[in-house]
């Protein structure tokens, strides 16, 4: 395994809409933006297992979106969209939960790779709610 | 079963995050009438933060074990209003509050041009719950 890594921006421009809708752009931190996210679409009450699995994900599928620049390379000028048909859900202002916030800090900068790739998984966060239903 | 969750409000100006000391920031919960009932009224300090506020929260089995009081829900919501003069008032709704964790909320204010009121420009942010 070649000790190359994936650029982990510092900050990520989030389109507050549909890709092809008009929508304001912000940017925020890359933590902020994992933050906020693991605060949208999971509850701060579940194991602390279950919730690193899920910031895991979230961290990947973000980078994975910034690693292939996937919208810029479409001509849009944004990293990633906060809609959940397309991307993970972001809520400008909302409150992050303590928990969640540290254990960002904590794993920040680990992701999920296939074995002998770089490239950040584009894990999706709904299978990992299957894989919680089946346990 | 109830539970209780703690709110930290975190008010703070420009990406620099200056924080904003001196500003009222205004809790308020709905009862179950549909009223609102106030929770909180603090000053922030010099770090632009409030005291913990105590609020309270389904049980904290709710969010693995429902059994569907509050709606299926396993968190209470509430509405932070943040007042400063010279700043664009910021209103928050649906602020979530879960048992024994606490909720930070951070809150930019957009600073005011010359003769502008801060109660006249509000800002409402919505948050939606979580989709599970």
């Amino acid at each position: 395994m070649p000790n190359i890594f994936p650029y982990i921006p510092q900050n990520i421009t989030v389109h507050l809409g549909p890709p092809d809708q008009w929508a304001e752009n912000i940017t925020v931190s890359f933590p902020e933006y994992v933050k906020n996210v693991a605060s949208s679409e999971i509850y701060p009450t579940w194991e602390p297992a279950a919730i690193r699995a899920n910031i895991l994900a979230i961290i990947s599928f973000a980078l994975n979106r910034v690693y292939t620049e996937f919208y810029p390379s479409r001509g849009y000028d944004f990293q990633i969209t906060s809609t959940t048909a397309y991307d993970q859900k972001f809520i400008r202002g909302r409150s992050v939960f303590e928990n969640i916030s540290q254990m960002v800090d904590e794993i920040f900068n680990n992701y999920i790779r296939r074995q002998g790739y770089v490239e950040p998984l584009a894990a999706n966060v709904s299978d990992i709610k299957l894989l919680q239903h089946t346990e | 079963m109830s539970g209780i969750g703690t709110l930290r409000v975190r008010v703070y100006t420009s990406n620099a995050q200056i924080p904003v000391e001196g500003a009222t920031v205004v809790v308020m919960g709905r009862e179950k009438n549909g009223k609102q009932s106030l929770i909180s009224v603090q000053i922030t300090d010099r770090s632009g933060l409030t005291q913990p506020i105590r609020i309270t929260t389904p049980g904290a089995g709710e969010s693995t074990q429902p059994d569907g009081v509050n709606g299926g829900v396993p968190f209470s919501t509430c509405s932070v209003w943040v007042e400063h003069p010279g700043f664009a008032m910021l209103q928050m709704d649906g602020v979530q509050i879960f048992p024994q964790v606490e909720t930070m909320q951070d809150v930019e204010l957009i600073p005011l041009g010359e003769g502008e009121s801060s109660l006249q420009q509000r800002g409402v942010r919505t948050t939606t719950a979580q989709n599970l």
